[in-house]
């Protein structure tokens, strides 16, 4: 039985220059799970918030073709899908309302207004069926990333949905944690409900997904049985290798816990040469962002302690810190002023500064933008411009916390082959890319680093 | 006083608070912050919300009292000394008596409220505390606001934190290029604060819509433990306790202002006039 046919769908987000999705056509049948791939921005989440009413209802823009969910014709509000279309959203812990686990998972049901007796029979049966039976009285803080993706998936199982949408639901897990929810997903499908997942991790979904439907800028490039799909090859830069030099930061018995908290590291004791590329992987949780933040000195070590050896020029930054989220790097009211921030702070000249505006704006492709607020630009621009931010300073030491995450791989990789600094070091969950672009892959897990060949 | 049901611990706060709008008199507002001390200490309270409340009442009492002390404007006037003496066009900066007490009538009702209010927020799980706003017979809307607001806080602190580190990090250091700089970028943080605030409500947003939200339907009572029988008659007690107050308050306002005297009433008068 058909329960989601897309004819001929294109869309422009408000504002927008290019559509977000164009001439999409894909039909899904009852019980099946589909996984919608392709590279960051090629159009996989705006097609989930199409099937799921957002789009266009509450988000506006151009939306033409004809979608049609469980005899529902487009347009239609999320509230009139509610429950039979239940989704879960990129980042769990953003569109988690509830302190605990029970309360979080008995949100939806108490919004179908059931008696208690019954919420909490819901509550327990899917919490049972992601493996979390036990957990009800948790507080969500205290999970890990894939407990929190199991709980944000058993929200939306406890409504009994037909049609479960899923955004990038591996994204933030490690391979174990990733099996562990394709394998509860297969389950469902098995029971007869349709499965719908955007994910870029094709290693790990692929074989559990019937089809496959592949974007590329917004266009379906293939769309069929997953047996017959070929995932594209990505060709990664890999930039030439250096012979490591002086020791640029040593770490010496670094152990890291928050108060109250489970120690992050243990008696770490590492060393970082001129000249590496370094690259941090490891599941969500695991450690990457705090062991960056204590190389620049944003947290302070448990025990242990970290020299940095590298000295600052009279020109330049020691240490650059690209945050996770750049956008809480931007406070200025042009990417122009942004740019000179960093070198501003430093006093050199106006001449000196404007060379440097202009050296890094070109490098990175933001020169028609230098006049524009950062934040009317799109999310891989903005991450541009932070980095800017910091080039603009020449670090001698720079920290990228995962800098691939929700951009396109490729440009960004090839980005960060042209970045010149002393030491780089950077996270990221994309395996190839650490791989490809390292000259050592340090692999955290459970407080203790291993070194990996790349 | 700490396992107090939610309910119970709401009324009280609410009680001390609009008590300490409602009276006037020296001797019953210091009882009110003295029994709300009580409730504060009763519940133990950790040393540093100790420390915090030492510290929020004494500035909050010396401040008004000095602040008091020195701008009394009011007659009749007891000057205790002068910093500055009166000159022939300057009234002088002198220390009022009745500004002294003024001031403390006006801390002693902050100190009852904070201490109220500290009593509330520092007694009670973060978890029970939402169960109880969420349970509150207001459209959902305006519960779930106000919840999400509050467990967002500690976020937006971590936030500005990294913001003003990542600031550090770029060479800003405040001061270094003379004030104007320095006061620009520190009001610049705002910035990011404020699209992250909106990408996130964004985010929330699409997650309520999708989840069957209705900011109109009445709030639920799941998973908040029952409001026991002897709570709630103390609670009603409570609140009738307040509305007698309030009302005695009306009829005593209204002699003043001439609109409505009753002979049998002088009694009543004469406690409001004396004692509230």
């Amino acid at each position: 039985m058909k329960i989601l046919a897309v004819r001929d769908l294109t869309y422009r987000y408000p504002g927008g220059k290019d559509p977000a999705l164009c001439g999409v056509s894909l039909t899904v049948q009852e019980g099946e799970m589909v996984l919608l791939a392709g590279e960051t921005g090629c159009g996989k989440s705006t097609l989930l918030s199409v099937l799921c009413g957002l789009i266009p209802g509450a988000a506006g823009g151009e939306f033409s073709g004809e979608v049609e969910v469980l005899g529902q014709r487009w347009p239609v509000s999320p509230g009139a899908l509610f429950p039979r279309v239940a989704v879960v959203f990129q980042n769990p812990m953003e569109m988690l309302l509830a302190e605990t686990v029970a309360g979080e998972v008995a949100f939806g049901p108490e919004n179908l207004g059931l008696s208690p007796a019954e919420i909490h029979s819901r509550v327990e049966k899917a919490l049972s069926e992601v493996g979390l039976s036990g957990f009800e009285s948790r507080r969500l803080e205290e999970l890990s990333g894939g407990e929190r993706q199991r709980v944000a998936l058993a929200a939306a199982l406890a409504v009994n949905p037909r049609l479960l949408l899923l955004d990038e639901p591996l994204a933030q897990l490690d391979p174990e944690a990733s099996r562990r929810v394709m394998h509860i997903l297969r389950k469902l499908t098995r029971k007869g409900m349709t499965v719908i997942l955007a994910e870029h991790r094709l290693d790990l979904a692929l074989p559990w997904v019937d089809r496959v439907c592949f974007l590329e800028e917004g266009r379906v490039i293939f769309e069929g049985p997953a047996r017959d799909f070929r995932p594209p090859e990505r060709h990664l830069p890999r930039p030439g290798i250096s012979s490591p030099g002086e020791v640029l930061i040593e770490v010496q018995g670094l152990s890291f816990s928050r108060p109250g908290g489970r120690e992050v590291f243990k008696n770490l004791h590492l060393r970082f040469r001129q000249g590496e590329r370094v690259a941090l992987c490891g599941p969500n949780g695991s450690g990457k962002t705090t062991f960056l933040h204590l190389l620049a000195g944003l947290l302070r070590p448990s025990r242990g302690r970290i020299e940095i050896r590298a000295r600052k020029g009279k020109d330049a930054l020691l240490l650059g810190l690209l945050l996770q989220d750049p956008d809480l790097m931007l406070v200025r009211e042009s990417v122009e002023a942004e740019l000179a921030f960093a070198p501003e702070n430093l006093g050199l000249s106006p001449e000196e500064i404007k060379r440097r505006v202009l050296s890094v704006a070109e490098r990175l492709g933001l020169l028609s933008f230098l006049s524009r607020v950062p934040f009317s630009l799109s999310r891989g621009q903005r991450l541009r411009v932070a980095l800017g931010a910091l080039l603009t300073g020449a670090p001698r030491i720079l920290l990228l916390d995962e800098p691939t995450t929700a951009q396109d791989a490729r440009h960004m990789a090839r980005l960060i082959s042209s970045l010149s600094a002393d030491l780089l070091l950077f996270s990221t969950h994309d395996e190839e890319v650490a791989r490809a672009l390292a000259t050592r892959v340090l692999y955290f897990r459970n407080g203790t680093v291993e070194e990996i060949q790349p | 006083m700490k396992n107090l049901h939610p309910y119970t611990k709401l009324v009280l706060s609410f009680l001390v608070s609009g008590l300490s709008v409602l009276l006037d008199q020296p001797l019953s507002l210091g009882l009110l912050a003295l029994f709300s001390l009580g409730l504060f200490l009763l519940s133990r309270p950790e040393g540093r919300i100790l420390k915090t409340h030492l510290f929020l009442a004494l500035t909050t009492v010396w401040g008004i009292m000095i602040s008091q002390g020195l701008f009394y404007q009011d007659y009749p006037r007891t000057v205790l000394l002068c910093l500055l003496p009166p000159g022939e066009h300057f009234s002088g900066l002198c220390f009022i008596k009745e500004g002294f007490s003024y001031g403390l009538i006006q801390s002693l009702r902050l100190l009852a409220a904070l201490s109220a209010g500290l009593y509330l927020v520092t007694s009670t799980s973060r978890e029970l505390f939402f169960r109880a706003v969420a349970a509150l017979p207001l459209p959902r809307g305006l519960t779930l606001m106000a919840v999400s607001a509050v467990r967002f806080l500690p976020a937006v602190a971590e936030n500005l934190r990294l913001v003003r580190q990542a600031l550090r990090l770029r060479g800003y250091r405040p001061l270094r290029h003379g004030l104007l700089h320095t006061l620009r970028t520190e009001l610049s943080v705002f910035y990011p604060l404020i699209s992250l605030a909106v990408r996130q409500s964004r985010i929330l947003a699409d997650a309520l819509l999708t989840r069957g939200f209705d900011p109109l339907s009445p709030g639920r009572k799941l998973f908040l433990p029952p409001w026991p029988t002897r709570e709630k008659w103390l609670s009603a007690a409570l609140l009738l306790l307040g509305l007698a107050v309030l009302a005695v308050k009306i009829l005593f306002w209204l002699y003043l202002q001439e609109v409505f005297y009753a002979p049998t009433l002088r009694p009543l008068y004469a406690l409001v006039r004396n004692y509230l």
